[in-house]
Order: C-alpha cells, then structure tokens, then sequence
C-alpha cells in the first residue's frame, strides 16, 4: 500500500532535471505532471517536460534526469514497486517516443538524399542540354541584362559568356532593349509565348550579323527572364532573296513575250474570228485561253511572292462592299457560265463600307466566286452575300459543291494547296486562297469557311468597317 | 490639251509588244502611231514627231522610261508633251512615282489589244 504520508521536501533533496533546469522535483517518491517547463536545446530542437517520476537511486543519467535524491530508507518495498513500474514504463516509453521520432527523420533523411540526387540528376541534364543546343540561347533577366548564355551562343557572338553576363541586351543586338520592351508590353498576351522577329546581331570584333531570334518567357520562382534562341539566318535571308529574285525576274521576263502573245492572238482573233474554219478557230481559241491561264499564273506567282516578301502593298480607302461584289459578280458571270453555274448576288440595301484596298479586295473576293463556280456542280448557283456582321463588314460565297475534303482542310490557305481527288478540269494555280488569305489578313481582316461534305462550302470574309476605323 | 487625241508615239524596246500595241492603236483605236525603240530615240525624234501623247515602257535598256520622262520634262521644248506609262509593274508606290513624274496614267502590263486604246483615252479624257 502506498504510504499517505504528505511529500516531504527536503533542501536540498529537491533535485533538477538537466535538460530543465526549472522543474521542481517534490520529495513525494511519486510521479508528478509538469507545468509546461521550457527545455535548454537537445539534438537541435525545443522540448517541453509534461510529466515526470522520480527515481529512487541516486544516478546522474538515466532517461534524461539526474541529481535526483530520495531516501530509500523511508520506503517500504511495496511502497518501492510501483514506482519501479512506473520508471519501467517510463523508460519504455522514452525508448518507443524516441523510435517514432527519430524514424521517419532518418526516413525523411533518405527520402532528401534521393530527392536532392534526383534534383541534381536534372539539374546536370538541363545544364548539359543548355551547353549542347546547336541554337544559341541567351537568357535575359527583366532588367534587360545577359544572366546566362550556352556554347552555341558564345560561337555565335564570338565572346566569352563571363565577359557578357551582366552586360544589357544592346551588347548582342542593335537596339535589342527596345526589342525586348516590345515583347514584355506584350507578355502574357495570346501572341507572347514566342516571338520571331529579325534583329541584328553583334560580334565581338564588331562585325554584324542578320539574326533570327524567338523569345519566350521563364517563370521562376525569383522573377520572369526571356530565353532568347538566336540563329544567323544571314546565309538564309540571303536565298531568299536570290530565290525572290529569281522568280521575280523569271516572271517579269514571261510577261513580256506574254503581252506580245496574248496581243498578237486578240488581234489575229479580232481580225479573222468569224472566217475561220473551224478546225483553226478552235487551235485559236486554244492557244488564247492557254495564254491568258499563263498570263494569270505569272500574276498570281508575283502575287504571293510579294505578300510572301511583305511587299504587297495597299491603297487603303472607304469601299463600298456592294461594288465590290457587284464588279466581281460581273467579272466571273462568263466564267460561271462556261461551268454551268449561276451567280446570285445579295446585297443589303444602303452604303456598307469597309476600309480597304478595292482592286485587292475584287481580286479576294473574285477568287472565292471562280472556286465556287469552278465545284459547283451543273445548273448549280452560287450565292455572294454582302452584310453587316457585328463590327465587321463580311462577304460570303456559297456553293452547292462537294464541300472541303477533311484531309485537305488544314492545307487549304497554303501555296499550291490543291484536293488532290480533284479532276483535272478543276485545275489551277494553287495560289488564289493563299492570295486571298494574304489579301484579307493584310486588310487586317478574317477569312474562314463553313463545309459539309456533298451539301457545299460557304466562304466569307470579315472586314474592318469604315465607320470603325474613321470613328 | 484641247486638241484631240490623235498622234501617239509610243516607245517600246521590245519590238513585238510594239508591233501589237501599234496594231491595237491602229486598227481598233484609229490612232497615229509611231514607235520609238529607244528611249533616246524618243527623245531625238519628240520635238520632230510633236505627239498628242506619248506612251511610255518603263523598263528599258539604258534610258529607263522614268529617266526619258525627267528628260521631257526638264527641257522647256518637250515639258509639255502628256505621257502615259506602260508597265508590269503597278505598286501603289510605283504608280504614285510615276505620277510624280508628271504621267498622266499608268496602265498595266501585259495589256489587252481590244482595251488598249479605250484605256488611253480614258486616261486621256481624265487628265483633260
């Protein structure tokens, strides 16, 4: 049984616990809660002492507690036992807490070494990635300042990375900060993921280059930076431009024995049409149509060599879309007719003005009419609309075709882009959608298309409004 | 300009486009026509051939059609001759340089035979 008797506090029988220097140790011989007493440091971290049971032997440590004093003299042995248990379970807690709490710290202490290996496993990839690209790649910080360039970069600009890191951006490009400030205005728009855009870039004996560069933004955890990749496309520019000239040149030079053939059979056709027999007034016909097919070809080449280049240029005015579609219905009605097709014109009644170049804007919307007659099938009628449509102004051209291949629809505005099931009376150039599409989108305008197989294809093109743009 | 439009020296070098273009003129427009091959015959024979207009190729060998119009225009015998250009090339930018030039018009190369003479005196009724 345990002994009633009231705690006696012996001085200085009261001991302390090391690692709290705080805790009072009563004299009972019994355990005893804690007010949360604050700890000195172990192993690195703050402890708190809630609960605590003497000990009858005088050790200095044993579970964390020392210079504790009873007499054991004063206890009887039934008096002795339970707190010999309660040390036991004591201990055994320690030792289980200790477990449980030390485990997952050696688990977690795994678990960091394999996460910082896997860490620096990718970290040496992108490094090594970063220093193999062919491309040069530059890494600007948001105050327009070179932070990082690989190899490739190096060879490009012909100067060490540590003599350019840190330097601004002007160093690489000719005016490369107004460059990048163009792009930040525009960061985080739609269009700002990459940009491509020719600059001219600077070597380290000075020298210029012709460089193509897409930028694109890096979010990280310190702040934005732009990842310039930069090309020398001086080699490439340069066929280009031989390429551009030698087709402009080759085109120019078949006009001109065009103009004389073309001519020369109007003129024999105007002379001796209704006296001839038969046989040489169809090889007549013949050898006019195929010229003037010739003649087109060499227009439409020179056309999408221009928008091609950027040097298609435009006479912007206020239009009248209704003229527009009325002088292109006029100069297709013939050919409609050839193909066995009628041409129906809506208009909305009134003025419906876009802003636009008119010749362009006929030589659009004259190629869409020709396509319709040219899929439409026999006795067909294709519908050209003109109409308001929100703040844009839109044309439209309906057929009763058979409609866009699904195979062909992601070609379709491409340079020689033809349905290859398509016969051959169907021919062309191959050039007028993408003619039509360089036209509109220089008008700052939409071209699109609704097509159902075996039912036909609607055409339109959407416009700025002349309102719009004066207003 | 209030006489009528009758003689037209047009100055071609490529001499089967002239021969149609002068056909055209001739026989469809019912015009005078005489050709020049060059641009420096054009301007020997101007002030001899005293032209109601002029029709001028631009792309020529040594004297291009603008040099031959700044020449007209720079001498006070031949700066008041109209002239209208033929060309293959009708850019907005070349036109309007043309224009400046002081040509009348600008018509596109490779021309209609049928059209032709209508064009020029259309261009012709306009400037007058």
């Amino acid at each position: 049984m345990m002994d009633a008797t009231p705690p006696r506090w012996r001085e200085p029988a009261v001991g302390t616990i090391s690692a709290f220097p705080d805790a009072p140790i009563p004299d009972s011989g019994l355990p005893w809660f804690l007010e949360r007493v604050a700890a000195r440091w172990m192993l690195g971290a703050a402890a708190v002492l809630l609960f605590a049971a003497p000990l009858f032997v005088e050790v200095d440590e044993i579970g964390g507690v020392r210079n504790v004093h009873a007499d054991l003299s004063n206890l009887t042995m039934s008096q002795l036992r339970p707190h010999l248990w309660i040390f036991a379970l004591q201990v055994a807690l320690v030792l289980i807490f200790a477990a449980l709490a030390i485990a997952p710290y050696f688990r977690n202490l795994a678990q960091l070494r394999e996460i910082t290996a896997i860490a620096r496993d990718i970290s040496n990839r992108q490094v090594a990635i970063f220093n193999a690209a062919i491309d040069a790649m530059v890494v600007i910080d948001r105050h327009g300042r070179v932070e990082s360039m690989n190899p490739a970069a190096e060879r490009l600009f012909d100067r060490p990375a540590i003599a350019l890191v840190g330097s601004s951006i002007d160093e690489l490009f000719a005016n490369g900060i107004l460059y990048l400030d163009g792009f930040n205005e525009r960061r985080g728009t739609p269009r700002a993921p990459a940009i491509v855009r020719q600059l001219e870039g600077i070597r380290g004996d000075g020298s210029r280059f012709e460089a193509e560069i897409a930028v694109s933004t890096v979010r990280l955890d310190d702040g934005i930076r732009s990842l310039l990749i930069v090309r020398d496309s001086t080699e490439r520019n340069r066929a280009e431009r031989i390429k551009d000239e030698f087709v402009s040149t080759v085109s120019h030079e078949l006009r001109t024995p065009l103009t004389s053939i073309r001519g020369a059979l109007s003129l024999l056709d105007h002379a001796l049409g209704t006296s001839l027999a038969k046989k040489p007034a169809r090889l007549l016909q013949i050898a006019k149509s195929n010229s003037e097919r010739l003649s087109l070809l060499v227009d439409d080449i020179l056309d999408i060599e221009k928008i091609g280049g950027g040097r298609l240029e435009l006479r912007l005015e206020p239009v009248d879309v209704g003229d527009i579609v009325a002088q292109a219905v006029e100069q297709n009605c013939t050919y409609a007719a050839d193909h066995g097709v009628r041409l129906a014109a809506t208009s909305r009644t009134g003025p419906l003005t876009a802003v636009g170049d008119s010749g362009r804007l006929l030589q659009a919307l004259s190629n869409l009419i020709s396509n319709a007659a040219k899929f439409s099938p026999n006795g067909g009628v294709v519908q050209i609309a003109a109409e308001r449509h929100g703040q844009m102004v839109r044309m439209s051209v309906s057929d009763q075709g058979p409609g866009i291949p699904i195979a062909f629809q992601s070609r379709l505005f491409e340079r020689f882009a033809q349905a290859g099931n398509q016969p051959t009376q169907r021919s062309g150039t191959g050039l007028g959608l993408a003619i039509t599409k360089g036209i509109v989108d220089l008008h700052h305008g939409k071209i699109g298309y609704e097509t159902e197989p075996g039912r036909g294809t609607r055409f339109w093109i959407d416009l700025p409004c002349a309102e719009g743009r004066v207003g | 300009m209030t006489r009528p439009l009758k003689r037209i020296m047009l100055v071609e070098d490529d001499a089967d486009v002239a021969a149609v273009a002068t056909m055209a003129l001739q026989d469809i427009g019912g015009f005078d026509v005489v050709h020049c091959a060059s641009g420096m015959a054009a301007l020997e024979q101007v002030g001899h051939i005293q032209p109601d207009l002029i029709i001028l190729d631009f792309s020529m060998p040594e004297l291009d059609g603008g040099e031959v119009l700044r020449r007209l225009r720079a001498d006070p015998r031949t700066a008041h001759f109209p002239a209208i250009y033929m060309t293959a090339s009708v850019m907005p930018s070349h036109v309007a340089m043309l224009k400046e030039l002081g040509a009348l018009d600008v018509l596109k190369k490779p021309f209609d035979p049928m059209t032709l003479s209508d064009e020029v005196r259309k261009a012709w009724a306009n400037a007058t």
